[in-house]
């Protein structure tokens, strides 16, 4: 008898008490997984997608496809208690299917900066980490207001932001990328391009005429040669000339997470070499 | 008198084609987003103003686009037109038989294997044309002698296979690599340079004398093989020469602007409209019009959605596929 009353007790405690914690996590997205460290539920995560590498732990995880191609079975083979989406890239059909098969997926809305805070913070509230989701985005806001204050004075220098050259692909309207851009005190010569990822003509951008151009790669120092090689066959830019041609990392910048404020300020300090040169405004987040 | 009329009709449709090359060369040369004056135009070509920033756009980025589009148009029309007449079939081109595919599938290989050397990936396309028009005519010439219409069955399940590899690529490679990779799906004469579009035009205008010089003979085979070989041709030897000089017309192009469909397969139709099916005026026509073709196809695809620029092939295939339909709509004669 009194063990009943045990099991009913512990029942009505698990409905009652604070939101229960995941224990078996699957992130569809690298910047899902980044979210989910931040919010103490790191070593939760038990399958990842492609090119998924934090935290550290991750990389050895059990992949479930790219973020655009997710193999269902393969989530549902992990048994997670919860399914982390993202409104940028994962196909809502495939999301759907998941949720049919009763998993508990919870879609992070991280197409802009405001609404990645947002979403660490309820996702915090949802999985009963709210301390580490606020501390998270106070950081977040800590940097950005950093990194703007220290370029609100200084003039803005034409950036062409590339993914890529040869073909060019850009950044166009109201994407993440030109919003960091703004944030970095950089005037982005495709921030009126209707297309969100257009393919550019290397004569638009001459007529652009950037003054800097910032090539986010995944492996910089292996594309330095090439880069130059390709921009060299063309008309000289201003970029060109004053030497101002930059590949970086892209790892922080194209994963909207709290860590995109790392990629945020290596944006400021490549565009403004001088106002960032002792590392200014460094986020403290790992 | 009829062949008086014939040459006529000849001299004036090559002359409505060479205007229409010569407009849309002149509109290429003035558009674009960096603005020049028509003014500037004409006096940076005359040599007027050299080192100037104009001057650098003008015979960096501009001119090579149109002299690639120029030559790509010259050679894939006339690699059409000897495919048609060789295979006797209306069906083929370099794209039915699968011999762009192939190409693209050598250069994408060159791409992914990482070989960096500069003529590694014209090379990889040229070495897949040839490889593939090989294979075709071989599985043709192995099912009856030489049934014209195997070879394009054959070459469209190929083109189908090609595709179904490079979308295997597509899907295993970064996404980064994607943009670069779309490239030789569709066709863009952005790239173009000159270190690589001076040998590509002199090899065309060799392989289009050789092809020209072999117009008479293309004529016997084009009626019937056996009333060719009546006649005196060689024809084993004939074909085996234009086929392998299609298919390098072919290779070049694809190695300078990826696959650039439909032109090859149109023009020559439009061609024979016009004049006739005398090889000696339909190849310099053909030529022209497919000039013409793709220097107007580069300039819409570089303005239509302007900054943004599409392939050039997606603008082919759309002027190719009702302008096909509408001829195959008329009736005979």
């Amino acid at each position: 008898m009194r063990w009943f009353l045990a099991i009913l007790l512990s029942i009505a405690a698990s409905v009652d008490a604070a939101p229960a914690t995941p224990k078996r996590v699957v992130a569809l997205a690298p910047s899902c997984a980044e979210i989910a460290a931040a919010l103490g539920l790191g070593d939760a995560i038990v399958g990842v997608t492609n090119y998924t590498d934090w935290p550290p732990r991750t990389k050895n995880l059990p992949q479930v496809g790219s973020y655009v191609n997710i193999n269902v079975e393969a989530v549902v083979a992990l048994r997670p208690d919860l399914v982390l989406a993202t409104d940028d890239g994962n196909p809502p059909a495939t999301l759907r299917r998941l949720e049919h098969l009763g998993l508990r997926v919870v879609t992070l809305q991280l197409r802009d900066f405001d609404a990645i805070q947002q979403s660490i913070l309820s996702l915090g509230t949802m999985v009963g980490r709210a301390a580490e989701g606020r501390r998270a985005v106070a950081e977040m806001k800590r940097v950005a207001t950093c990194v703007s204050q220290r370029t609100r004075t200084v003039a803005r220098p034409r950036v062409l932001f590339a993914y890529q050259l040869g073909p060019i692909v850009s950044a166009g309207k109201g994407t993440f990328t030109n919003q960091l851009l703004a944030m970095v005190g950089a005037d982005s010569i495709t921030k009126d391009v209707e297309q969100s990822y257009p393919r550019l003509s290397i004569e638009s951008v001459v007529a652009r005429a950037p003054e800097v151009i910032v090539v986010s790669s995944m492996n910089p120092a292996a594309e330095a040669e090439q880069t130059d090689t390709w921009l060299k066959k063309w008309p000289p830019m201003p970029a060109i000339r004053n030497g101002r041609v930059h590949l970086i990392d892209s790892t922080n910048l194209d994963r909207p997470s709290q860590r995109v404020v790392h990629g945020l300020v290596l944006l400021a300090r490549t565009i403004h070499p001088t106002l960032f040169a002792r590392g200014e405004c460094a986020a403290d987040l790992p | 008198m009829a062949r008086a009329t014939g040459w006529r009709r000849t001299v004036v449709t090559s002359l409505v084609a060479a205007g229409a090359l010569a407009v849309g060369a002149a509109v290429s040369l003035i558009v674009g987003p960096y603005a020049i004056e028509p003014r500037t135009l004409l006096d940076t070509l005359s040599g007027a103003r050299p080192d100037t920033m104009e001057s650098q756009v003008i015979f960096t980025i501009r001119m090579p686009r149109l002299v690639a589009a120029c030559i790509s148009g010259w050679a894939l029309a006339i690699a059409g037109l000897v495919f048609q007449a060789l295979l006797r079939n209306p069906l083929a081109s370099e794209y039915t038989l699968g011999v762009s595919s192939g190409a693209a599938l050598g250069a994408v290989a060159a791409t992914l294997l990482g070989l960096g050397a500069p003529l590694a990936t014209p090379a990889f396309a040229f070495a897949g044309a040839v490889a593939t028009i090989a294979l075709v005519l071989l599985l043709a010439r192995a099912r009856l002698a030489f049934e014209t219409n195997a070879a394009i069955m054959i070459g469209v399940i190929f083109t189908a296979l090609a595709n179904a590899a490079l979308s295997l690529i597509l899907s295993i490679v970064s996404p980064y690599q994607l943009q670069a990779f779309f490239f030789w799906f569709m066709g863009s004469f952005a790239e173009a340079e000159w270190r690589t579009l001076v040998p590509a035009a002199v090899a065309i205008a060799v392989l289009s004398g050789i092809i020209y010089a072999f117009s008479w003979n293309l004529n016997a085979i084009a009626v019937d093989e056996q009333f060719a070989a009546q006649i005196g041709v060689n024809v084993e030897v004939v074909k085996t020469v234009l086929l392998i000089a299609a298919s390098f017309l072919t290779a070049i192009v694809v190695s300078l602007a990826g696959t650039v469909g439909f032109v090859g397969l149109v023009v020559p139709h439009m061609a024979r409209l016009a004049i006739g099916v005398d090889h000696r005026a339909l190849i310099p026509v053909t030529a022209l019009f497919g000039a013409a073709l793709c220097v107007a196809a580069d300039v819409l695809a570089r303005t239509m959605l302007a900054p943004n620029e599409l392939p050039v092939g997606v603008v082919t295939a759309f002027i190719g596929v009702p302008v096909f339909v509408a001829l195959m709509r008329r009736p005979r004669a």
